[in-house]
């Protein structure tokens, strides 16, 4: 044997033992360390940017339990196998000043037939008061999601509401009584309906997306599912009324769609639409004045075909704002986990793992917000699906997999899905998380915080600054379960400002308004006023910059009428009034 | 100086290089399809690493170089079959596969299935970002027909139709004992047969002529043992069910091969030297 081939031989042999030892390790590393579903998070945050927030729902006065009751409605499309799929989406919230009294209330659809929807307002004293009966609105008939908007200009929030077999919308009377208004031809029975509102024609008149996550259509493939609804347009001709317009969104392909997210996705000051789909890519459309253009094509790969919530905001680290997706992460199984999409050079990026909020469970509803007001987002994820954990419960995941593997003239068939019972469980119990925004990216404190402590099924998740002290709080609609709603404890370090925006040119919510905040070292940050992002939920209204040790010197508001305002930003700690030309009011609280 | 360089290369009667012109079809389909969620990127990373480490190694142990055919195809099925969060990901499972052809060896030949030894050790190690995953190939019934119709003519060209007759059926027939067993609808259990995947693992994996037997009865064994074995960690559901059945059936062939010394025989791989003159 000569030198060089002694050589390899030795370097064949030191390669074989490299390689078996890596083998052993790889096999070997689920004994010593179980997949997560949770990015871990070992380090120790600074002191301004820890967060502690609350649970107080019961003794702020809420006694809520979600209630599905569907039963029926399954029996007669052949669903029933099933049932227990279907009942497990519909938990939802809203945030709406129903009083115009500068504090928010919260409202929660009860869908279960004969259960009271429950409205309660707040006593501005971190308690609330169920009032539902008083505005005529605890006796829907099984409403999944309610969102308020002035649709009149009027002040007064009208309320559309979707149940399983239509959408109504509902007008408030002189004596502050709701009464059905109209009824929207969306032609979709639905469950959480996909939904945001905004001025689609800047005529000072909110307008309406639709789409549905038609699930009683059921999917027929993993990523390329032919059910569901396209995003559907209903234009507002005045006085709350509504037709639909079959051009806006002429290329809208049906999609299983849970949410709509409308913002300025390229920074051009349009208000473009993302629309997250579940069991198929997500659909981008541009908005080009006349009509939304449908753009495949610019969307990057992903492995995510489970979208859920779309949550938009602007991150300091990106020039245009991010839109975060919400998807089923599952070690084994769904490995993509949650999106973070940013337009950047003509294509949507995901940021989501370098930043850090690529895994959270089986994510839905998610809110940016900045809960320790240290001038950068945060962000909270809700999460878990089917949890049942009586009795010996037995998974779904498998069977699920073993469905969609096959071709979608079975896999659309209900009764080759293998059937859900009392005890299958698809996820079991999962905390939510609360990424915290380090500068650098995020870091998931829910467990160090006691976030969830009970593993709640989250659905729609809302901010809400209930106290109206500038600390924001959440507020999480849970399936079949009670709310949580967290108050803001965080010790109060970072200044802060908040601006309730009344248009007048513009439509009277200032749905759509592009506000920035410059800080006295340059920075500005960026908040759009669209309440409706995310899933299952609509949340304050009202913007709220965290300021961290900065003071802001001016407040920049570009109007959806076009108007763009520069004003001298007044004291902060306080939220402030701005009307639309005519600067900032009287103090709101 | 004047010397000579000489590269195995295969000729057109080596059955990889048609499962390479078929290879190529099916990384049109991941990559031209959204629902796929794969780049170019990953695929040349899979190519590369692939190719690459099968010249390497091939020098290294057998002290000749070649055009790596085999290599560049055993990195495609990973980049088909896996769904990754990081291409560094996709570059360890073709580590993997190819260094088990090299390393883990016995009677002079490799023990384990490449691609399934590959991704099955790297779906167990790292699931939290590996995980094969049938629903890419989005329910199509059209790739069903069309990996079918591709995999039973290379089957037959590899001489391994006995193995995937043997899945088919005694497959078929476990689904019929889960479907009365479990009490759920057949077409459940079939929808399985009925995709994509499974015509990949059935005409393509458990066919590699290295690693399945040359006699036909210990085919129709092996095929079938597939099957049951598959069959069973299903009804158990486990994750890796089929991978997990491959693995034990190729080293439960490498056992019967060693008794029966069913794999000497000729090279199933048609290859011919070229001789390039170098300067040095």
């Amino acid at each position: 044997m000569n030198k060089a081939s002694a050589a390899r031989s030795a370097a064949f042999q030191v390669a074989r033992i490299c390689f078996t030892g890596l083998v052993l390790f790889l096999v070997f590393i689920p004994l010593f360390r179980k997949p997560s579903l949770y990015r871990r998070y070992d380090g120790v945050l600074d002191e301004t940017q820890r967060v502690r927030l609350t649970e107080v729902s019961r003794q702020s006065g809420i006694h809520f339990r979600h209630e599905v009751d569907i039963d029926g409605y399954l029996k007669s499309r052949d669903l029933t196998r099933l049932g227990k799929w279907f009942e497990s989406i519909s938990a939802s919230v809203s945030v709406v000043d129903i009083n115009r009294d500068g504090w928010p209330d919260i409202f929660f659809p009860s869908p279960a037939r004969g259960a009271k929807s429950r409205l309660y307002v707040n006593n501005k004293d971190g308690t609330f008061s169920e009032k539902a009966a008083d505005y005529n609105i605890a006796d829907l008939d099984s409403p999944t999601r309610a969102v308020f908007f002035d649709c009149d200009n009027s002040g007064k929030p009208a309320m559309l509401v979707f149940n399983r077999s239509s959408t109504i919308l509902y007008t408030m009377d002189r004596r502050g009584k709701y009464g059905i208004h109209e009824l929207l031809d969306t032609g979709v029975g639905e469950f959480t309906g996909g939904v945001n509102i905004l001025d689609i024609n800047k005529d000072g008149l909110l307008d309406i997306l639709v789409a549905s996550s038609g699930l009683e259509d059921l999917p027929d493939s993993m990523v390329n599912s032919d059910g569901g609804s396209p995003v559907q347009a209903f234009r507002n001709i005045g006085h709350c009324r509504f037709v639909k317009d079959d051009e806006l969104l002429a290329e809208s392909r049906p999609t299983h769609t849970h949410a709509l997210g409308v913002g300025d996705l390229r920074g051009q000051g349009r208000q473009d639409l993302w629309v997250a789909s579940d069991f198929g890519n997500d659909r981008v459309f541009f908005d080009e004045g006349e009509k939304f253009e449908d753009k495949p094509s610019v969307i990057g790969r992903t492995l995510s075909n489970t979208g859920m919530t779309a949550e938009i905001a602007h991150l300091d680290a990106f020039a245009n704002p991010v839109v975060f997706v919400g998807h089923a992460y599952q070690p084994g199984y769904f490995v993509g986990g949650n999106a973070l999409w940013t337009y950047d050079h003509g294509k949507f990026v995901d940021v989501a793992r370098p930043l850090g909020v690529d895994r959270c469970g089986w994510a839905w509803g998610a809110k940016f917000a900045d809960l320790n007001n240290d001038g950068l987002l945060d962000l909270v994820v809700a999460n878990g699906f089917i949890s049942q954990t009586t009795g010996t419960p037995h998974g779904y995941w498998f069977k699920f997999a073993t469905l969609v593997s096959g071709p979608k003239f079975l896999s659309g068939r209900p009764n080759v899905w293998p059937p859900f019972l009392d005890n299958t469980r698809f996820t079991g119990p999962q905390r939510d998380c609360v990424f915290i925004n380090t500068g650098r990216g995020f870091v998931d404190v829910a467990r160090d915080i006691g976030f969830d402590p009970y593993a709640h099924e989250g659905r729609g998740v809302a901010v809400i600054d209930f106290m109206n002290d500038g600390r924001l709080g959440m507020v999480v609609a849970n399936q079949n379960q009670e709310p949580d709603l967290y108050r803001n404890d965080t010790p109060r370090r970072g200044s802060w400002i908040g601006l309730r925006l009344i248009g007048t040119k513009s439509n009277r919510d200032a749905i759509g308004a592009a506000v920035s905040a410059v800080l006295d070292d340059g920075r500005i940050l960026k908040r759009d006023n669209y309440p409706f992002n995310g899933y299952a939920a609509q949340s304050d209204s009202r913007i709220h910059f965290g300021l961290g040790t900065h003071r802001v010197d001016k407040i920049r508001i570009r109007w959806p009428s076009g108007l763009e305002e520069t004003l001298d930003a007044p004291a902060p700690g306080k939220y402030y009034t701005v009307v639309e030309g005519r600067g900032f009011q009287d103090k709101t609280r | 100086m004047r010397g000579s360089l000489s590269i195995a290369v295969p000729t057109w009667k080596d059955a990889r290089v048609w499962l390479a012109l078929v290879f190529v079809l099916f990384c049109y389909r991941a990559l031209s399809f959204a629902g796929f969620g794969r780049t170019r990127s990953q695929l040349l990373v899979c190519v590369a690493v692939g190719g690459v480490l099968d010249v390497i190694f091939n020098r290294l142990k057998y002290d000749r170089w070649i055009f790596p055919i085999s290599g560049i195809l055993a990195s495609i099925g990973p980049f088909l079959m896996v769904d990754s969060i990081s291409i560094r990901y996709y570059a360890l499972i073709v580590f993997l596969s190819i260094g088990s052809k090299f390393f883990f060896r016995w009677n002079g030949r490799h023990i384990f299935n490449p691609n399934n030894f590959g991704i099955l050790v790297a779906a167990i190690g790292l699931s939290g970002g590996v995980a094969p995953n049938p629903s890419r190939w989005a329910g199509s019934f059209e790739w069903t027909l069309i990996i079918f119709v591709l995999g039973a003519w290379l089957s037959w060209m590899a001489e391994r139709w006995a193995a995937s007759i043997a899945y088919y059926w005694v497959f078929f027939l476990g689904c019929l004992v889960r479907s009365a067993v479990q009490g759920v609808s057949i077409w459940f259990y079939w929808g399985t047969m009925l995709g994509p995947m499974f015509q990949l693992i059935c005409f393509f994996m458990i066919t590699d002529p290295k690693t399945s037997p040359n006699n036909r009865k210990l085919q129709l064994l092996f095929g079938g043992c597939v099957a049951l074995l598959d069959n069973l960690f299903r009804f158990y559901e486990l994750r890796l069910s089929v991978y997990l059945a491959l693995f034990v059936t190729t080293v439960l062939y490498a056992v019967v091969d060693h008794f029966t010394g069913d794999s000497k025989g000729p090279d199933p791989w048609r290859e011919k030297e070229l001789e390039f003159g170098v300067h040095a």
